[in-house]
């Protein structure tokens, strides 16, 4: 697995697996990664590729958007703590102001499918899904990635020829040339 | 005339349109009238709209077509499209594509400090 730092004009393989923070990176304004992010999505619907959305990667677009709505509602700067007790005790008031922004990412990869963009939903079959059930502990242990980073590389490898993310924890893993055939693409803002 | 398209990249500023509260201070309906009015400048046809008689008070309005149809002032065009090459793509896409690519980027606004990978990260506890 090649790691390549992404800059305008790099070319993209497909298909392209997208992780979460590109899905919501995409769709927030102002933040630092946003240029990149919109740059990287412009290129992958320009040149075709197929893109490939995990329910794993809508979710925690979810949970950022969620997690962005209580900063809002509470005026909090930087990025404080957002755990699942925060969020059940302010859900009602997140939907009630900030409702319409959770359904973002689902409008926009819907967009996207509607106007012939080649979107593929993974994991395709039982048997793939299984395949990925298996290969995420195994990325779990050799890389100390989280459940949900092993899930997303495993998805990657089932899947992709590139995956595309801001995620640091994936430079590592890509260094290591353990995983051929596919090549992360790292966004850093810069 | 022929609509905008963001080849022309700079904000076309649209003829004043007068917004005064009317009986129900339903502000929003006004500007909402006055969007469709900035439209049909820029050459698209917009449903009829029955337009109460106001006293003229305010302002222009900036818009920027960044695809048919879609229009956004021009502050909301520097948020969320300023300094990318939205012409060089939209060269590139179909124009289904290219639409449903700009209708969504940045529709949420966020702000400068947020670390988009860290707020995706859905913690355990």
């Amino acid at each position: 697995m090649a790691l390549t730092t992404w800059r305008s004009g790099t070319a993209l393989n497909s298909p392209v697996y997208l992780d979460a923070c590109v899905l919501v990176g995409a769709t927030v304004s102002k933040h630092r990664l946003y240029k990149q992010t919109v740059e990287v999505i412009g290129e992958v619907l320009a040149s075709g590729a197929t893109i490939l959305v995990s329910l794993l990667a809508v979710q925690e677009s979810l949970w950022a958007l969620a997690s962005l709505s209580y900063y809002d509602l509470f005026g909090h700067r930087g990025n404080p703590a957002f755990t699942k007790k925060t969020y059940l005790k302010h859900c009602d008031k997140i939907f009630a102001k900030y409702g319409d922004r959770m359904g973002a990412v689902h409008s926009m990869v819907g967009a996207w499918t509607e106007a012939g963009v080649p979107v593929a939903w993974v994991a395709k079959t039982d048997s793939d899904s299984l395949r990925v059930s298996d290969l995420t502990p195994r990325y779990m242990r050799e890389w100390r990635l989280t459940p949900a980073d092993a899930a997303h590389l495993a998805l990657a490898k089932t899947y992709a020829r590139t995956f595309i993310t801001a995620d640091s924890h994936f430079k590592v893993v890509a260094q290591s040339g353990l995983i051929d055939e596919l090549v992360v693409v790292h966004l850093t803002g810069a | 005339m022929s609509p905008m398209l963001v080849s022309d990249r700079t904000a076309r500023t649209i003829p004043s349109v007068s917004i005064t509260p009317d009986d129900n201070g339903d502000v929003w309906a006004q500007f909402s009238e006055a969007v469709k009015y900035g439209a049909e400048t820029l050459g698209f046809k917009q449903p009829n709209t029955e337009v109460g008689e106001r006293q003229p008070v305010i302002q222009a309005i900036s818009g920027v077509v960044v695809a048919p149809g879609i229009m956004v002032s021009a502050a909301e065009y520097q948020e969320r499209y300023g300094g990318i090459d939205l012409e060089a793509l939209r060269k590139r896409m179909k124009p289904a594509v290219y639409r449903a690519f700009v209708r969504y980027i940045g529709s949420v606004r966020g702000r400068e400090d947020l670390d988009v990978t860290t707020i995706s990260d859905i913690p355990d506890d």
